[in-house]
Parts: structure tokens; C-alpha cells; sequence
């Protein structure tokens, strides 16, 4: 068995990706990043401003994009929706831990 | 290998058409998805159904699917040699075995090895893994070092994709938080003929700790007060991932009250170190806790206050509203 040993990096809105960066992390094309741009499932940090630029978190809407598309058999208008919806949940299940975090236990006592 | 119904897993019969077999795919993708599903089996469940799809929707896959027989799902068994040598030119040396080969990775050889027909040389990326890693808060707030044990598809020397054991030792850096995401680059299963080597994706979950509940980069603690130090204030001695810092309490503090100790919480990623290091808060919400039971020396004092205080805490009760009888 092999072990080797890696170190890992963060996929976090705080780092920042150029365009060919996101296209080689992802391995998907330049244009069906466009199109992902276009179809409003995902945002450049400031979409104005060219060249592109992308917060790194954005592999992961780039990577559930692929996933919807391919397993679920989605165009891109179907993928953008998921996508918007699927931030939307995120959203408010993080709202909901925010809430449950603030939530005193009084059980305890 | 195990053998696999893929028919049962989409749950259709074996005369089923390929539309019946699109549409419980489709179905089932929709309630398993881990992008979309809260079942927490929802992810293998997937696998499963993705698998049983990525066969039967293929008309030579599915014929050669079909002519290995019916089989107890999970029950170990072999392709025939005549099968081999009809759907897998590969095995057609006698040198080549199925061990080590598992249902999925024979039928995902058999589509670049055309069934048995030529020997296709295009270069096929490696798959990306995404696996979930628990770390505890405390290691989330160090850094720490977790060993992943993974089985990766590889190809031998006649591109048959064989299942390989390997441990990969992932150092986590400080920046850690529930559902962030980390890359391994080429981590994941290798490529083959020139294709790149596929990435592993971490998803960080944090085991629920005794004393903090986390949002984001906060952590939140129940900071508990007696009647007496809420109404007084005190410095009260509050455990962080830190060490024991002391916070000071002011007199009249309310129950639910949040104080804030401010970059105790966890390291953001990419800030952990330095003057321009960035952390979340750590909020201690006071819990103002009665004793369980009260002695005599305590009654006395408190029938005392209750005398003596003029404090009406429902003083608003009265206002606007009329008295029934």
C-alpha cells in the first residue's frame, strides 16, 4: 500500500482565481464558463471588470455545475436554476445554524 | 467480484425499454443526488443508480451486462472465460485475470476498449474523489494531519482499471470550518494514456463539540451566571480554543445576553498567522441559572431582596391591557 503525504488547499471566497486558473482547476473550457457567467449560475468577483476574476469557492459551484449537468441531464437555463435554488437552501440552512448556534441550551441545567 | 443487479437497483424489470430505463434513472437521480438529497445513504445510493445507468443505457454494455447471468446481488462470482473473450479482447492472452477488478471498472474499460473490438489510446482524465473528512474543532482551530484511506481506480499494463488501496496523508492547515471545501491536486485516480491525474476534494465536518456550537468562523458558549454575579458583575474565567481567558461581566447583565471575545473564534483561511490574521468571534451568551435548591441561608436572602426590591420586571403587562373581573 502506498502512503504518501500532501498538503491541501483551500477553496474559500477569501482566495482569488484568474480565469485560466478556474478553467484549470475545474478542467472545463473557458466558454462553458461563459456560458455559466451568461446563464447566471456563476458571478466574477466584479463581472465589469476584465479580466475575470473568481473567488476560489467558485470551483465548487463550477464542479456542481458539472455534476448537475452531466447526472442530471441538465441544459444550462435547468443547471443555472439548480444552482440558484440549491444557494438559495445554503443560504437559509446557514441562516438556520446561525439561529441554532445563538440558541442558548437550557437543557443543561 | 461482486456482482451487481443493475435492474433491481433501478428497480425495472430485465425486458425493460431503454426510455423505462432513462426514466428510473432520472427519478431515482433526482432523490439521490448528493448535490440535491439530505439522505445521508443518498451519495452510495447514487453510485449505485449512476452505475446501473451508465450500463444498461448502453446497448452493447447491456448485452454484455445481461450474458453474465443472473446472480444473487453481492454474491462473488467471475465472467467466463468465453465471456471474456467475447466482450474484452484483453483477456483473450490467457495471461489476464478479473481479480481485483471490480463490475464498475470492467464496464467502464469496456467502452474504451470497444467491447472488444480495438484498442483505443485517447487519454482518459483520472476520476475526481470528494470525500468527507471529520476533524475535531480543536483540530480545526491547529491545523492537523488526517489519513484518508482510499481505493483508487488504476490501469495496468493492458488498461484494464484495477482497484488500488492507498493511504494519503492530508495536512489540513488552520482555516478550517463546517462544509469547507479543500483541493488535493492529483490526488484522485490516475489518468491513462496521457490524460491528468484527478483531483481530491475534501469537505470538511466538524464533530459537535461539548462546550461551542459554530457558525461559520464564530463559535458560540453558554456562559452560565448565578443570579448574584449577573446582577453584580463579575469576572468570570471563560474556556477558548486558546486557554482560559477572563471576561468581564457587568453588573445588571441580562439573561440571553451576548458578549463578545473578539478573534476567538476559529482562523480564517489564508489570514491564520501574523498582524493580518483574521479569525471569528467567540460569543458567550449568559444563561442566568437559579440553584437547584436553595438553603435556608439563601431564602432568607432572597425573600430579603424580594422585600426590599421595588423592580417589576412586568411592569409592561399593565400597560394598554384591562383586568378580567
Amino acid at each position: 500500500m502506498q502512503t504518501e503525504t500532501v498538503h491541501a488547499l483551500w477553496l474559500h471566497r477569501s482566495q482569488s482565481l484568474s480565469l485560466p486558473e478556474l478553467v484549470a482547476l475545474t478542467g472545463i473550457t473557458e466558454s462553458e464558463i461563459h456560458e455559466l457567467v451568461d446563464a447566471g449560475a456563476l458571478l466574477p468577483a466584479n463581472p465589469q471588470a476584465l479580466p475575470w476574476t473568481f473567488s476560489a469557492d467558485c470551483v465548487v459551484t463550477v464542479r456542481t455545475a458539472n455534476r448537475l449537468r452531466h447526472d442530471l441531464e441538465l441544459d444550462s437555463h435547468a443547471v443555472a436554476l439548480a444552482l440558484t435554488l440549491l444557494s438559495q437552501i445554503r443560504a437559509l440552512e446557514s441562516e438556520l445554524a446561525q439561529l441554532r448556534a445563538r440558541q442558548p441550551v437550557f437543557s443543561r441545567f | 467480484m461482486k456482482y451487481k443487479d443493475y435492474y433491481s437497483i433501478l428497480g425495472i424489470e430485465r425486458t425493460a425499454s431503454d426510455d423505462e430505463i432513462k426514466k428510473a434513472y432520472r427519478k431515482l437521480a433526482r432523490k439521490y443526488h448528493p448535490d440535491v438529497s439530505k439522505d445521508p445513504e443518498g451519495e452510495a445510493k447514487f453510485k449505485d443508480v449512476a452505475e446501473a445507468y451508465q450500463t444498461l443505457k448502453d446497448a452493447d454494455k447491456r448485452s454484455a451486462y445481461d450474458r453474465l447471468g443472473s446472480h444473487r446481488a453481492g454474491e462473488d462470482f467471475q465472467p467466463s472465460r468465453d465471456w471474456g473473450q467475447e466482450f474484452n479482447s484483453q483477456f483473450n492472452d490467457g495471461k489476464s485475470s478479473f481479480e481485483g477488478v471490480d463490475l464498475s471498472d470492467l464496464f467502464a474499460s469496456f467502452a474504451r476498449h470497444g467491447g472488444g473490438r480495438s484498442n483505443a489510446s485517447f487519454p482518459v482524465a483520472g476520476e475526481d474523489f470528494d470525500v468527507a473528512a471529520g476533524i475535531s474543532l480543536e483540530d480545526a482551530y491547529r491545523g492537523t494531519q488526517v489519513d484518508l484511506n482510499l481505493s483508487v481506480p488504476t490501469h495496468d499494463a493492458q488498461g484494464q482499471v484495477r482497484r488500488e488501496a492507498r493511504t494519503v496523508q492530508v495536512r489540513i492547515p488552520k482555516g478550517a470550518t463546517e462544509g469547507q471545501r479543500l483541493r488535493l491536486r492529483g490526488q484522485g485516480g490516475k489518468g491513462h494514456n496521457g490524460g491528468r491525474d484527478g483531483d481530491l476534494y475534501l469537505n470538511i465536518k466538524l464533530h459537535p463539540h461539548p462546550l461551542y456550537r459554530v457558525d461559520g468562523f464564530d463559535l458560540y458558549i453558554d456562559l452560565p451566571l448565578t443570579p448574584w454575579e449577573a446582577a453584580l458583575g463579575a469576572t468570570i474565567e471563560v474556556p477558548t480554543l486558546a486557554g482560559v481567558v477572563n471576561l468581564k461581566v457587568a453588573a445588571a447583565t441580562t439573561s440571553g445576553q451576548q458578549l463578545r471575545l473578539t478573534k476567538r473564534g476559529l482562523p480564517k483561511p489564508g489570514h491564520t498567522e501574523g498582524k493580518d490574521a483574521q479569525a471569528g468571534d467567540l460569543f458567550a451568551i449568559v444563561k442566568i441559572v437559579m440553584p437547584p435548591t436553595l438553603d435556608d441561608g439563601e431564602k432568607a436572602l432572597f425573600k430579603q431582596l424580594a422585600e426590599g426590591s421595588t423592580f417589576d420586571p412586568r411592569s409592561h403587562f399593565n400597560r394598554g391591557t384591562t383586568h378580567a373581573n
